[in-house]
């Protein structure tokens, strides 16, 4: 004897409360971190601290000459360095907490840093 | 007709499920893990079928003796995992038997199992929250409740054709057991 298994009225709304808390869950995660980060700029001379809410460029003094950066959509690059290997223009984009850029000829040095840690990277169970 | 298990009938019946509940998580245990913390939940199937079978008082033992004897078993009863287990499984029951006399027949074990797993992996979040991972732990929030949704609505599944298909729960029913739903 088999009796089919239909759903009963408060079935749906466990159905709706699921969706619900999964849509929420989704949302928390989306909302309200925004960026956070700050940039610490250390030169020759002195150190600096600047936000990646604004699009701009920034030019710092070095012993050889301008290192130019860029901060684009909250993230770095470096963009003209006077340097003579161009590496700190070649290491691209940074844009996560704890990843830095650094021009040694031209004693540069970019970091980005954080208030709070808000992601895993690595998970053990 | 009103018939009540005796003590014995009724004692017998929740070592029965506890002792499922036992064999199933050890079996569970035999699967691998795709990802972390994804599990079927097997060892909850008998908690759930419970729900209908003994009275509130019954359950919260059967519940306990779970949470208990398999952190025993796994040698996990002094570690985080058992807070975790533990506030899962006690939130969750309180949840689906509130759930269960509130709509009575208007609910399925399908809606009891999701709104249980609902409850547990909300229970683990929060301990989690709290003694481990702080903030990070809403990041794999939406997973969580999706591996719980889904394995849930399964089990769920599971419980009630097996209520309703088997002859064991006749004979059960017969003793007196899940007339009324207290």
């Amino acid at each position: 004897m088999k009796k089919r298994i239909s759903l009963k009225l408060f079935d749906f709304f466990s159905f709706g409360l699921a969706l619900f808390v999964l849509l929420f869950s989704i949302i928390i995660n989306f909302s309200g971190s925004g960026s956070d980060l700050t940039l610490l700029v250390k030169t020759r001379e002195a150190d600096y601290v600047y936000d990646l809410k604004e699009n701009r460029e920034l030019v710092f003094e070095g012993p050889l000459g301008d290192t130019v950066i860029e901060i684009k959509d909250k993230m770095l690059r470096v963009l003209r360095s006077p340097c003579p290997e161009q590496i700190c223009v070649n290491s691209g984009w940074i844009s996560h907490q704890g990843q830095w850029l650094g021009c040694l000829p031209n004693q540069v040095f970019l970091s980005l840093e954080g208030k709070v840690e808000n992601e895993v990277d690595a998970y053990s169970y | 007709m009103k018939l009540m298990p005796t003590v014995t009938e009724t004692g017998r019946l929740i070592s029965i499920l506890i002792g499922l509940s036992l064999v199933l998580s050890t079996l569970e245990m035999m699967i691998p893990k795709p990802v972390p913390f994804f599990r079927l939940g097997l060892s909850n199937l008998p908690l759930v079928l419970s729900l209908r079978l003994l009275k509130t008082r019954d359950i919260f033992i059967l519940a306990l003796a779970k949470v208990f004897l398999q952190a025993m078993l796994y040698g996990t009863l002094f570690s985080y995992i058992f807070v975790f287990s533990f506030s899962g499984t006690l939130l969750s029951v309180c949840l689906m038997v509130l759930a269960l006399r509130l709509f009575k027949n208007n609910i399925s074990f399908i809606g009891i199992s999701l709104l249980g797993a609902l409850a547990f992996n909300s229970a683990q979040l929060f301990a989690a929250y709290f003694i481990l991972l702080g903030k990070s732990v809403f990041l794999v929030a939406p997973f969580f409740y999706l591996a719980g949704i889904v394995s849930s609505v399964i089990l769920g599944y599971v419980v009630e054709r097996f209520y309703r298909e088997s002859q064991w729960l006749r004979l059960l029913e017969a003793q007196g057991f899940g007339q009324e739903v207290p």
